[in-house]
């Protein structure tokens, strides 16, 4: 359990999240418009996304079909009867003067994310709904001082807005949220999930109150936190905030609060006199959208192994740690990558290679598996050449290097570089002994307790065999023969 | 009874500027037409479905595919006002600065 | 010359078949008389120019045999369809500016069948009223006097300009609008022939929206055969409108000579009972009941229970969605933008919005903005919706028993332009008789159908079942020839 800690004692956290997740789609959700991103303003922009008299929308196909395909991947109730509402308000990036959104009967309902707390114990989150929406346009603020410019090409984008119940308990927990939803989409293709473009954002609403045996607190909405960290950031700030307030015997007041990721704080939002009346009503230009379930029953066969259930397989079926299972299977390339590296070779050790050795290779580059040279075969065979005693753990290293650089097939680094492991016992046995004639002093002082030298007998085999004994072997023989 | 604060809200929901006199003008001919509303009030149709469209179909959907282009020179050409020039040349709509 | 502008569609494209007269000799006499008048009001934009080029088109086509469907008939268009190029208002201030760049479906459909467009009539704003008294451009005058008196009477509205062009011979057919009523009640007040098809029979891609679940393009014509040519080339599916109904375009001109022998015609006779009805036009619902009994037809009792709440029910649903789709009136992208306004984003909007509208588009706005807000919506909006399904229930169910229902168009004939309707709830009763049909999205038509003792035109309207545009126009037309021998040309045209 994650506290605020105040002056007059402990505070706990109470946050729910919405997430506007963009959908892949080529076209808008209204519009054929392209999604593409575009330097030039409102070069992506039709009649219909300016909003211009007596245009029309009509619905994209694909993206009711991304937003059944996430729904189901959420565990949730998908609609089978679903309607658009206008919402109504005034706004320069809102061409319409109303957004096109689900208020009523939105498409996806009553779903759930599982994520993993700091001490191991699953927590579940509770999704009250997923709707289709549209995106606003773009402002732009600081091209001028008496001006603001609008750009419309973001304007009619796919979105689906999911939204929390305020089950999650502390910044990490909104962290791990947010992380696990943002693999779900990019493993099911509905949202690239990058935060930093735009394509997902997050909007925090966030009280506290002394326990949770009272009753919700006023909360804050706190928009525009556009990465992980910031989310915490935000999420800290906040309560904090509510927390001094509060102790200071003063009231929260409920508003929309923008997140300044310069400073770290959160700061009120232009100044509305009284709360907005969206005045929702179903969109006369559409119909209802009606589903088959055979539509529903067909996108769920085709629907991906997810996160979840692929991090379960990697425990109970190939043996590895929680810990490395939820590291591969976070990034659905890496995860792609192992699977195929495991063909004929032991998992958890591939494992262990991807995090540990190919990682931080990776990392020191600046590249991604998929630009690596070390195809995932490559490191399935050189990890059988291990298994296989053919090079020991150390040679392997070096094998590893050479393919990182090269991309060179592990059996031909070895024969180029004769890094076969030696493990002909009758060979080893000669050396050995004729490391013992060549060192009699130190082999007296061995057997008189010197038990160090052993280490020292062990590097003068590796010398001899330029590295390439095998070492299991080397400490069986030197036993028998010292 | 439709009070002139509600009317006040109504027209700066719609974005509209009153001054006293037209306050007053829309409140009386705003109760006068409630009025003649006000009879649905007193049916019960609670057990009737709300007709949202006469058409008895269902959304149409088109395929994913793009079928617009950039329709920029379209788009500013109906500009107007002390800034149209700037709108146009820098293809952008321009509003007084916004503060959020 | 003016002979050629008295001509029906009909009779005109068989003259110009064989040559009697060349589409540019008819386009002439339609521009002089629209010259001389002038004073009527009913054009905003007149396009003369485009018309003689596009009659030089029609006249080689003629002589090439490759001659459209309407090819060469000089016609009007509501200035609520954006015509490319073309100044579109919508008879509001806020789009006095506004030149599109694109083409409404329904008036590209007649242009690519040869129509010759003579120019954008007025119309009330925002196809707000009916009496073409809310123009920002101005009244239209009826062509139409009453015998008894020398002031001006209105035309009706929102189809204002459409209806008195054609009925004053300065168009032979003109493009209209119906949500509550725009087509068919000016078309009554005037003396020609108005028709809505069913809802979604015509696209509303480029049609300036006024209440999207009600507006749909009507036709005002000088006959029914006429409106009847006119629908077949304006109706048909079209992608870009999720409301428009992928349904084959019927064969409409046959239902014309059709008789209506044996056809079952519903008449809700406690209607006739309500208040505000004048007398004449109770005579002309009689005459006209007795006159179909006499050509065979079978009139049966029925009952609109609802009907009664369609003003209501109407006066909640089409400002709601109004106030939505006029939102988007800025002053931004295009429309007003008035000096001063650039202080702040807020002033824009205000400024905007209050210069541009005028008084009746604002109290619709307010009534829209009023039912939807938070607190009533349930209470009014969500009420009205119910409501509206009774009402559209009360129809089908009639239908069973009856082919299409025989009703008034109008409780009065045309009234005088000073007769300042200053009370909205008095002028909002023009529509009791044409709101019903709106509400269920049905076809309907207004014929006129007899002279009110002061000599003003009254027309009977005949709604039909959804789809069933054909019995609706063939009891019309029915309706036409029995009522033949009253002339229904406006005085001193």
């Amino acid at each position: 359990m994650s506290y605020i800690v105040g002056r007059t004692g402990n505070w706990e956290y109470v946050i729910g999240l919405e997430v506007h997740a963009q959908i892949s789609s080529k076209s808008k959700l209204f519009s054929g418009s392209s999604t593409e991103f575009a330097s030039a303003p409102n070069s992506n922009v039709s009649l219909i996304d300016a909003a211009m008299p007596g245009t029309l929308p009509i619905l994209n196909e694909y993206c009711v079909h991304q937003a059944i395909k996430t729904g189901l991947a959420l565990q949730a109730i998908i609609n089978t009867y679903s309607v658009f509402d206008r919402k109504n308000y005034f706004y320069p990036d809102l061409p319409q003067g109303y957004q096109i959104s689900q208020f009523y009967h939105p498409i996806v309902q009553n779903g759930h994310i599982d994520i993993m707390l700091e001490d191991g114990t699953i927590k579940t989150i509770r999704i009250n709904r997923l709707h289709l929406e549209q995106d606003a346009g773009k402002s732009i603020h600081d091209q001028s001082v008496k001006y603001s410019f609008i750009d419309l090409n973001r304007s009619g984008i796919a979105l689906m807005e999911i939204v929390t119940e305020p089950d999650l308990r502390s910044p990490f927990e909104a962290s791990e949220y947010v992380k696990k939803l943002r693999s779900i989409l990019r493993y099911i293709g509905s949202c690239d999930g990058d935060m930093e473009k735009g394509s997902m954002r997050c909007d925090a609403n966030v009280s506290i109150r002394r326990s949770s045996n009272d009753p919700l607190g006023i909360r804050c909405e706190i928009k525009n936190v556009n990465s992980i960290r910031n989310i915490i950031r935000a999420i800290e700030f906040e309560a904090a905030r509510q927390v001094r307030l509060l102790e200071n015997g003063e009231k929260v007041r409920q508003e929309t609060r923008l997140f300044d990721a310069n400073n770290g704080e959160t700061r009120t939002m232009r100044l509305k006199e009284e709360s907005e009346d969206y005045r929702y009503f179903p969109d006369p230009d559409l119909l209802p959208v009606k589903i088959e379930q055979s539509l529903i029953d067909e996108i769920a066969k085709n629907l991906p192994e997810l996160p979840d259930a692929k991090i379960n397989k990697y425990i109970t079926e190939l043996g590895l740690s929680r810990y490395d299972a939820e590291v591969i299977v976070a990034d659905e390339s890496i995860a792609i990558y192992f699977e195929q590296a495991i063909k004929d070779s032991n998992p958890k050790i591939i494992a262990n290679w991807i995090t540990g050795e190919l990682f931080s290779l990776l990392n020191k580059h600046s590249i991604t598996i998929s630009e690596s040279k070390i195809l995932p075969l490559m490191l399935g065979k050189m990890v059988k050449l291990i298994e296989d005693e053919v090079i020991s753990g150390k040679i392997a290293k070096t094998v590893f290097d050479k393919m990182f650089e090269t991309g060179m097939d592990p059996d031909n680094i070895i024969q180029e570089y004769s890094l076969v492991q030696v493990s002909d016992i009758g060979l080893l046995t000669s050396i050995i002994d004729e490391i013992i004639v060549e060192n009699q002093q130190s082999r007296e002082d061995y057997k008189n307790g010197k038990e160090k030298l052993f280490g020292f007998f062990v590097g003068q085999v590796m010398k001899k065999t330029e590295g390439k004994a095998n070492p299991a072997l080397i400490n069986k023989l030197l036993k028998e023969r010292l | 009874m439709i009070t002139k604060d509600e009317v006040n809200k109504i027209a700066k929901l719609a974005k509209f500027n009153f001054d006293e006199k037209e306050i007053s003008h829309f409140q009386t001919q705003l109760v006068n037409i409630m009025s003649m509303i006000d009879v649905l009030t007193q049916i019960d149709c609670s057990k009737i479905e709300p007709l949202t469209s006469v058409c008895n179909m269902n959304q149409r959907m088109r395929e994913d595919v793009v079928t617009e282009s950039d329709i920029r020179q379209e788009l500013f050409a109906n500009t107007s006002g002390e800034n149209a020039k700037l709108a146009k040349e820098i293809n952008c709509f321009i509003v007084p600065k916004v503060v959020e | 010359m003016s002979e050629l502008t008295k001509l029906t569609i009909s009779k005109a494209l068989k003259a110009l078949k064989e040559k009697e007269f060349s589409c540019l000799e008819l386009a002439k006499a339609h521009i002089e008389q629209m010259e001389k008048y002038k004073k009527l009001n009913a054009y905003i934009t007149e396009t003369c120019d485009i018309a003689l080029s596009q009659a030089k088109i029609a006249d080689q086509n003629y002589s090439k045999n490759q001659e459209r469907k309407l090819e060469g008939i000089p016609v009007a268009v509501k200035d609520l369809f954006c015509t490319k190029g073309v100044l579109t208002t919508s008879g509001s201030k806020m789009l006095s500016n506004f030149v599109p760049t694109y083409e409404s479906t329904v008036s590209e459909n007649i242009k690519n069948q040869g129509t010759i467009m003579l120019g954008k009539t007025n119309m009330d704003e925002f196809a707000m009223g009916s009496s073409n008294l809310s123009s920002y451009f101005g009244h239209v005058i009826n062509p139409w006097k009453a015998s008894d008196s020398s002031e001006n009477l209105v035309p009706g509205g929102s189809s204002g300009g459409s209806s008195a062009a054609v009925s004053g011979f300065l168009a032979m057919a003109a493009l209209g609008s119906d949500t509550g009523g725009s087509v068919r009640q000016p078309a009554s007040y005037t003396g020609i022939v108005g028709m809505k098809p069913t809802y979604g029979r015509c696209s509303r891609w480029g049609m300036i929206a006024f209440a999207s679940s009600l507006d749909q393009a009507g036709i005002l014509t000088r006959n029914v055969e006429d409106a009847a040519l006119m629908l077949e080339s304006m109706m048909g599916f079209d992608a870009k409108d999720s409301t428009s109904l992928d349904v084959p375009v019927p064969n409409l001109m046959p239902a014309c000579s059709k008789s209506i022998k044996g056809m079952r015609i519903g008449v809700p006779y406690d209607l006739m009972k309500l208040d505000g009805i004048d007398g004449d036009i109770i005579k002309m619902w009689q005459d006209t009941i007795d006159a179909m009994k006499a050509e065979g037809a079978e009139i049966i009792d029925i009952t609109l229970e609802n009907a009664k709440y369609s003003l209501p029910t109407y006066y909640v649903i089409a400002p709601a969605e109004a106030s939505s789709n006029l939102a988007r009136y800025d002053g931004i992208r295009y429309g007003l933008r008035p000096e001063g306004s650039e202080i702040n984003i807020n002033e824009l909007y205000e400024l905007t919005r209050s210069n541009g509208f005028g008084d009746e588009v604002k109290r619709r706005i307010m009534i829209g903005t009023y039912v939807l807000s938070a607190s009533f919506i349930d209470a009014y909006y969500l009420k009205a919706q119910r409501m509206r399904r009774l009402i559209y229930n009360d129809f089908n169910q009639a239908f069973t028993k009856v082919d299409v229902i025989l009703i008034p168009t109008a409780p009065t004939s045309a009234f005088a332009m000073d007769d300042k309707q200053d009370d909205p709830v008095t002028m909002y009763l023009n529509d009791i008789f044409t709101i019903p049909a709106s509400l269920a999205g049905l076809p309907c038509i207004s014929v006129p159908a007899a002279l009110s003792t002061n000599m003003l035109p009254l027309g009977m309207q005949v709604i039909g079942q959804a789809l069933d545009e054909y019995n609706t126009l063939r009891v019309g037309a029915a309706i036409e020839r029995l009522f033949s021998h009253v002339n229904f040309i406006p005085r001193g045209f």
